[in-house]
């Protein structure tokens, strides 16, 4: 999308947020999901106080949603390699056990949170695919750190120990 | 008698294909718009800025990166997701593209009944536009479901090109419709 045919009050407000906000948030999924954490469950309206004292409420959430679709199209486009790095630097950040966190998200898929109301569907799944797929990937490192530490853990080998001589 | 047979256990055989490639082309829950409320939408610039964009990213997902990227960790498990996934994605756009262009003739029909002044040769040209995009819906979900969605880019492009030229076609040849 092309930000020139956003009005001028909700041009401020995306610049504002992006400049204050999301300029400080280091990787693309935690954008995403800050800018998703923003809208209202029940009635997909976007909140933020903070930009609704500065703007109106109306270009607070025009921005936002605006902000949200931009920030998705970015997640979505992003090569696998790239987006199983951004989930797992997000799992390092959230302090979470890996294996819990990989849990939780593998079977709650808490990420379709994410996805903003006005984006195309075929879009939209493949971010659901691509994050599968970041995960299974993620999965697949985590095993192999596991098997790699319980080798590393084992006792070296003093091969086949030869039985006392017996007494006659 | 036996070449018979064979062409007619040919005939079925791709049938059957089509029919279990259609299957995955069915509306997942992720569709919250819906093609009529898409097509409908008044800011036609606006439209053709977020098509674009999001053949884009479509396409971007079929290149080579990501496939070469999971090679390389050699896990076969990873691998088949992403050739599964990447089938059903493709499978569904396919889906929805067929849907749209439905979507388009029968607005199309609609609009052609109160024409005062219909061209017949616009209307060739849109009909055969139409019947040539569905066969090559119908070949490409053939194509990706029997050999992967590898060359799909190209004739991505190429149906996209051809829908998007019936669309700006199909509005403007009634010329003397009522257009509500």
């Amino acid at each position: 999308m092309e930000r020139k045919i956003l009005p001028a009050d909700e041009l401020n407000a995306y610049e504002d947020f992006s400049s204050r906000t999301l300029a400080k948030i280091p990787t693309a999924i935690e954008r995403l999901i800050c800018i998703a954490s923003t809208r209202d469950y029940n009635s997909g309206v976007y909140h933020h106080d903070g930009l609704a004292s500065r703007f109106s409420a109306s270009a607070t959430a025009k921005a936002l949603q605006f902000a949200h679709i931009e920030a998705f199209h970015a997640v979505s486009a992003m090569p696998l390699r790239e987006l199983s790095d951004e989930i797992r630097q997000y799992m390092n950040w959230s302090r979470e056990e890996p294996a819990a966190f990989l849990n939780a998200w593998q079977k709650l898929e808490p990420y379709r949170v994410a996805i903003p109301m006005e984006v195309d569907p075929t879009i939209a799944e493949l971010f659901v695919s691509n994050v599968k797929i970041a995960l299974a990937i993620l999965r697949l490192h985590l095993l192999r750190q596991t098997d790699r530490r319980s080798d590393a853990l084992q006792l070296p080998s003093l091969g086949p120990r030869s039985l006392p001589p017996l007494r006659s | 008698m036996i070449y018979l047979s064979l062409t007619a256990a040919v005939l079925l055989l791709l049938a059957l294909v089509a029919m279990i490639a259609r299957s995955f082309q069915t509306d997942s829950d992720l569709n919250f718009a819906g093609p009529s409320e898409e097509a409908s939408s008044p800011d036609d610039r606006n439209n053709a800025v977020n098509d674009a964009l999001n053949l884009e990213i479509f396409l971007k997902a079929f290149g080579d990166d990501d496939q070469r990227f999971v090679e390389t960790l050699g896990d076969s498990r990873v691998q088949k997701l992403l050739a599964y996934e990447r089938k059903r994605i493709a499978l569904r756009w396919i889906g929805r593209k067929t849907a749209e262009a439905r979507s388009i003739m029968q607005g199309h029909v609609r609009r052609a009944r109160d024409a005062k002044d219909l061209s017949v040769s616009a209307e060739i040209r849109l009909a055969l536009q139409y019947v040539e995009l569905l066969a090559l819906f119908e070949l490409l979900s053939l194509s990706v479901f029997i050999f992967g969605p590898a060359g799909l880019r190209k004739w991505a492009l190429l149906t996209n090109a051809i829908l998007s030229d019936m669309k700006r076609f199909g509005q403007s040849a009634v010329p003397g419709a009522v257009v509500p």
